[in-house]
């Protein structure tokens, strides 16, 4: 009687023990890729020896944002832009094309327009097991109208990588930009010449995030980029350059279904030359 | 007239009988093919779960769904990762952040031409005495 017991305690230990999170037919603790998708094939160590899921993918984001700057010389000025971006997923390889509409209040001056476009490919690596890394290339079209009429292509280059273990998510990345515009220079209030240079701009960030239910992710993140701004120099009074854009925001992504989801983004600036707060609000349809 | 009414309805009848059964056997055949993995060797549950795939893969939108559940339910999965899921996740935080960096960018070139034209002579229809300097 006790050894039947037994046999049936150690029976329903090994049942429930039983853990097989993607569902490819091999047990998690001898899975050697536990993250494949449902349209994955698999081998006896559970890592992919086909994909019948199809390699062509899109998705089209429409957005909204908020942002708001108020340098300690200058009027507040409060800017919100529509945005529209398109991308083309091909296996490993994306490409992305958005631009933006934008209109900028202040006290003294009012402005709005099409941002400057942006057309960009990426392409994923997965060196390891819950590893990815991004590089991507890309060119800022200038669409943007300058008061200045200075505005040329800027290209653009990042990597960015990101591990995921189990729920969490660790990520960063570093982007160097090649700001074209042309230089200028200007008359100031007490007939001063002012030249004003450009700048090269790197940027990087560094964030957690985290999957609280299978639908909802969320991330803090430190984010820094280079004025473009490299100096403005003044015949009367000198040199002076502009501090780098600061900030930390918050990041929430949401599935709402297979097809759609939604992501917000708060951004709180630390620099005076950031925008003091940044809120991005976007929808978008993935097929 | 009647005998093509007739005719008709016979058709329609056996294509609805013809759909109950097909969709009994489908259902049946998940089943089967659920149990039989469960209770497959460690190597045969891997290709029998292979061959599951395939025929997932074939399915439509609804049925694919339904089967989904199905095995979700009798696997008694503790969590689904969406991996694609994830990977777009994580795709779309990079762009929002590089979205972000243009924008402020943007707004930082916006306060730049405010800053040039709050302190420059306004003589010009570009806001003041320029003088490209390239």
């Amino acid at each position: 009687m006790l050894k039947t017991l037994w046999l049936c305690s150690l029976l329903s230990l090994s049942l429930f023990a039983y853990s097989d999170v993607d569902m490819d037919g091999v047990e998690d603790s001898v899975d050697q890729c536990p993250n494949t998708s449902l349209t994955e094939l698999v081998d006896i160590n559970g890592c992919t020896i086909k994909d019948l899921s199809s390699p062509h993918h899109y998705d089209i984001i429409l957005g909204a944002s908020y942002s708001q700057i108020s340098p300690v010389t200058q009027e507040k000025t409060d800017t919100m832009a529509g945005s529209v971006q398109v991308d083309y997923y091909y296996k490993n390889f994306s490409v992305q094309v958005s631009t933006a509409f934008f209109n900028s209040e202040s006290s003294l001056v009012s402005n709005s327009g099409q941002t400057d476009s942006f057309i960009g490919a990426y392409y994923l690596l997965k060196p390891l097991s819950g590893l990815s890394l991004r590089l991507g290339g890309g060119a800022l079209l200038p669409t943007y109208q300058s008061d200045i009429n200075n505005n040329n292509t800027d290209f653009t280059a990042s990597l960015s990588a990101s591990y995921l273990y189990k729920d969490f998510n660790l990520f960063g990345s570093y982007s160097y930009t090649m700001i074209n515009d042309d230089d200028f220079s200007y008359t100031d209030t007490t007939s001063a010449t002012v030249n004003v240079t450009y700048q090269n701009t790197n940027a990087f960030n560094l964030g957690a995030g985290f999957y609280p239910t299978a639908k909802l992710y969320t991330s803090l993140s430190y984010n820094s980029s280079d004025s473009i701004y490299e100096a403005f120099v003044s015949s009367t009074t000198g040199r002076s350059t502009v501090e780098p854009l600061e900030s930390i925001s918050a990041y929430l992504f949401y599935t709402l279904d297979k097809n759609w989801f939604t992501t917000a983004n708060y951004a709180y600036g630390l620099s005076d030359s950031a925008s003091d707060h940044y809120l991005s609000l976007r929808v978008g349809y993935y097929f | 007239m009647k005998t093509v009414k007739v005719a008709v309805t016979t058709l329609l009848l056996l294509g609805s009988l013809i759909g109950v059964q097909a969709d009994t056997i489908n259902t049946t055949s998940i089943d089967t093919q659920l149990k039989a993995i469960q209770a497959a060797s460690a190597h045969d549950r891997v290709k029998l779960m292979n061959e599951f795939k395939q025929q997932l893969s074939r399915m439509n939108a609804q049925e694919r769904s339904e089967a989904i559940d199905e095995m979700r339910s009798q696997m008694q999965a503790h969590q689904d990762t969406h991996s694609e899921m994830q990977e777009h996740t994580q795709h779309e935080q990079m762009q929002q952040a590089e979205q972000m960096q243009h924008m402020q960018q943007l707004q930082e070139q916006h306060t730049g031409e405010q800053f040039m034209n709050d302190m420059g002579s306004h003589t010009g229809e570009n806001g003041g005495n320029l003088h490209q300097s390239f």
